[in-house]
């Protein structure tokens, strides 16, 4: 047992100068990559256009875990729809879940919605809490310094890399915190398409007035969409939605409301840094404020630089 | 006591005393930045702060079950007798009264005129040990309980190999792997039911699988099988003598049949997804009795099989799989090389009891193929068109030599799928059959629903 921990992490490190990461989704590459540095070199498997709950395990996912000594994943449920069959696919003792290299962030996180009723009744309810911390600055920092805990008991040798790298992601998106947080300052509230910005939301302190789902996984009812009319009606406010969500149900709701909806993404481009992150936040930020715009305007339009 | 308050006191000072060694050694950081690590731990032991309770979904050492539904309303305009057809087409039947399956009135996938449950699937699956993850899958229908698969499978063999033993669906072609809920079309397709059996190629075995580490998916397999699957291994086993005269069928002992699968991707970005496969197989045995009126026809030999399939798919950018497309079709080529002999078992004409006649060798050459598209209309709603022929070359060497008409189906049909939970569709076939060199035409309409409980099963390609 102890030769076999012992080839596991030697082993890796010792015949290859180069660690391959495979990526879950574009956002936890991001954070390979920058805790990794030079390290480490990423593939992603799902693309940040799509929804990664709705994917396949592809053969292309397989053939990247075959050749990978470390798997990120979100977790929470998220991938269960194609990681749980591709990483036994993958024939690759080293990332099996449960294993060292298998890095599931949302274990070193505080999760909202855990422990709700695990009923399908409720939609695609995840009793292991809403997976989609990865709009939440401050939690993307936290999983950024357990990835470096993680990477460095794999690769001693670099620890004080991984460890500088963490940090200096933290400070980075520290360092913009008060323009996210003042440039959202004066907005009342959003509705969302799905639960997957609710920490972004908590982070800014923005409001969620209600989401077009009527239960996770469900498209829109007309039913729903009255409700939320109603409940919405004279109220300023902004709808956000995701690039692959089905824009008929925001744009109905936008003009029954006479509020905007915005359509943004929720992964960065593939292969982006922490400055595609700021980025992506800065997206969210200027689609919130801008309700201030027309109503207000009090604010600029645009995020202050 | 007092002795007792100095190990408690030694023992709360002890975390001091390791932060304070600690402090010392500031972990390469520069020191105005927090550490990484709790200052009360030693290195690398956790990482701040951690999630006070587990999962609630982890079901600790509980196997994952899921149940699946099948079912729906279901009528043809032959009476109910379109599976009947089917099994007869010409150069694919194995004669009118073939051994040990004739006590059954409702075959395997075969449904009646109205109302059926065709059957409901328990799949559970486990992590044995570090060494094994398990599957098993048992099938209840209306009146049997089947033994759909059951099998081990190694987790951490190096080199990215896998070894699966036990009782499991072949790798062989594309669908054959699949189970009946996994399929876009409510019936298997005659490819696979024909050239294999009804419940395709599914076999006692191993199975060494080798992923190669390149960057487009490379699979090589080959599997080590019994050899009972009907249409490429059938086995009767030895027949008792009539009158003191041998019959032909000799027994041998397993493994009887041998295939081998290559399946090659290339990574070709993330919407679009295609793997092309290769396959054969080798059975040392192929045995088949047919049941005349007063003798009956023993055949004995072998088979071989080879075949080739191609799925691509598109993933478009929408929501709910609209605007997904599935291409998929295989084509596979059977060959039996029999040796014939027939043995009365009464008088008939000039024969008696134990008499034999027509022996003979011969060859039988079949082949198969489908094509199926699976569009996604809107949101939550796919259709569906499959186009399949049983028989382009359809040749048998028996008797003075024959060559068959070829079989067709046409099937369409619309899915909805309320959640990835539940499936409901309605299909249309028109199968276009030979059957005893008669053209036998028939349309069916099936209802179905499809209802999954338990663990969200991953979807593998």
């Amino acid at each position: 047992m102890r030769l076999f921990l012992l080839l596991i992490m030697l082993f890796p490190a010792a015949a290859l100068a180069e660690i391959r990461i495979a990526a879950t989704t574009s956002n936890m590459g991001m954070l390979a990559s920058e805790v990794g540095g030079q390290r480490v070199r990423v593939s992603v498997l799902a693309p940040p256009d799509r929804d990664p709950h709705y994917l396949q395990a592809r053969p292309s996912m397989i053939a990247a875990l075959r050749r990978s000594h470390f798997v990120i994943a979100v977790g929470a449920g998220l991938e269960e729809g194609w990681l749980p069959a591709a990483i036994p696919a993958s024939a690759n003792p080293n990332i099996l879940p449960g294993r060292p290299a298998y890095f599931e962030a949302s274990d070193f996180t505080q999760l909202k919605d855990t422990g709700l009723q695990a009923d399908r009744a409720m939609g695609d309810a995840h009793p292991e809490g809403n997976p989609h911390f990865y709009l939440h600055p401050e939690k993307m920092s936290e999983v950024a310094r357990a990835l470096a805990i993680r990477l460095s008991e794999l690769w001693p040798e670099y620890r004080e890399e991984f460890e500088k790298n963490a940090l200096n992601f933290q400070d980075r998106l520290n360092s913009r915190a008060a323009k996210w947080k003042t440039g959202t300052e004066l907005v009342k509230g959003a509705v969302l398409f799905h639960k997957d910005a609710d920490y972004l939301m908590d982070y800014l302190g923005v409001k969620v007035y209600g989401y077009l789902e009527p239960l996770p996984g469900i498209p829109p009812t007309g039913r729903h969409l009255s409700r939320l009319i109603q409940e919405n009606k004279g109220r300023a406010g902004v709808i956000l939605y995701l690039r692959y969500q089905p824009e008929r149900g925001p744009n109905f709701l936008a003009h029954e409301l006479d509020w905007e909806a915005k359509k943004l993404n929720s992964n960065i481009p593939v292969g982006g840094s922490v400055e595609d992150y700021i980025e992506l936040i800065d997206s969210w930020v200027t689609a919130l404020a801008q309700q201030n715009c027309s109503s207000t305007r009090l604010l600029t339009c645009t995020l202050p630089q | 006591m007092l002795r007792y308050f100095v190990i408690f006191a030694l023992l709360g000072l002890w975390p001091t005393y390791i932060w304070a060694q600690e402090a010392q050694e500031p972990l390469g950081t520069s020191t105005s930045r927090p550490s990484l690590y709790d200052p009360l731990d030693t290195p690398g032991l956790r990482p701040g702060a951690l999630p006070l309770a587990r999962p609630a979904a982890e079901t600790a050492f509980n196997p994952a079950i899921s149940i699946i539904l099948d079912g729906g309303f279901y009528r043809d305009n032959v009476r109910g007798e379109a599976f009947e057809i089917i099994e007869e087409a010409d150069g694919f039947s194995r004669g009118h009264s073939h051994h040990g399956h004739k006590d059954s009135d409702h075959e395997h996938g075969h449904l009646d005129q109205g109302f059926n449950l065709r059957e409901v699937e328990l799949a559970i699956s486990a992590t044995v040990d570090p060494y094994f993850d398990a599957f098993t899958m048992i099938a209840f229908s209306s009146d049997e309980v089947e033994l759909e698969e059951a099998y081990g499978v190694t987790r951490s063999l190096p080199a990215g190999l896998r070894l699966k033993f036990g009782r499991f669906l072949s790798d062989v072609g594309y669908i054959n792997k699949h189970h009946p809920h996994a399929w876009h079309f409510a019936y298997r397709p005659l490819m696979n039911q024909l050239l294999f059996g009804s419940e395709g190629l599914r076999e006692n075995g191993l199975q060494l699988s080798w992923l190669a580490p390149t960057a487009h998916y490379t699979r090589l397999g080959f599997e080590v099988l019994q050899g009972e699957t009907e249409g490429v291994a059938n086995y009767e086993g030895a027949q008792e003598a009539i009158e003191g005269t041998e019959r032909s069928l000799r027994s041998a002992s397993g493994p009887r049949l041998f295939t081998g699968f290559a399946k090659y991707a290339p990574d070709l970005g993330y919407d679009h997804a295609l793997q092309l496969g290769l396959f054969g197989g080798y059975s040392r045995k192929y045995q088949n009795v047919i049941e005349h009126s007063t003798r009956f026809e023993d055949q004995d030999g072998k088979a071989y099989f080879y075949g080739a399939d191609a799925v691509y798919k598109y993933d478009s950018q929408r929501a709910y799989g609209a605007g997904d497309l599935i291409l998929q079709g295989e084509y596979a080529y059977r060959i039996k090389d029999l040796n014939r002999q027939d043995t009365y078992f009464a008088a008939s004409g000039d024969f008696m009891p134990g008499d034999t006649r027509n022996i003979s060798s011969f060859k039988e050459r079949q082949d198969a193929f489908y094509i199926q598209g699976v569009y996604g209309l809107i949101e939550r709603l796919n259709m569906g068109l499959r186009y399949e022929i049983a028989g382009l070359t359809n040749r048998t060497g028996r008797g003075s030599g024959e060559s068959f008409d070829d079989s067709r189906r046409y099937s369409a049909n619309l899915t909805y799928n309320p959640t990835e939970f539940s499936r409901l569709r309605l299909e249309f076939s028109h199968g276009d059959f030979a059957v005893e060199g008669e053209r036998e035409r028939f349309n069916q309409v099936f209802l179905q629903f499809i209802l999954s409980l338990g663990v969200h099963g991953a979807h593998s390609f």
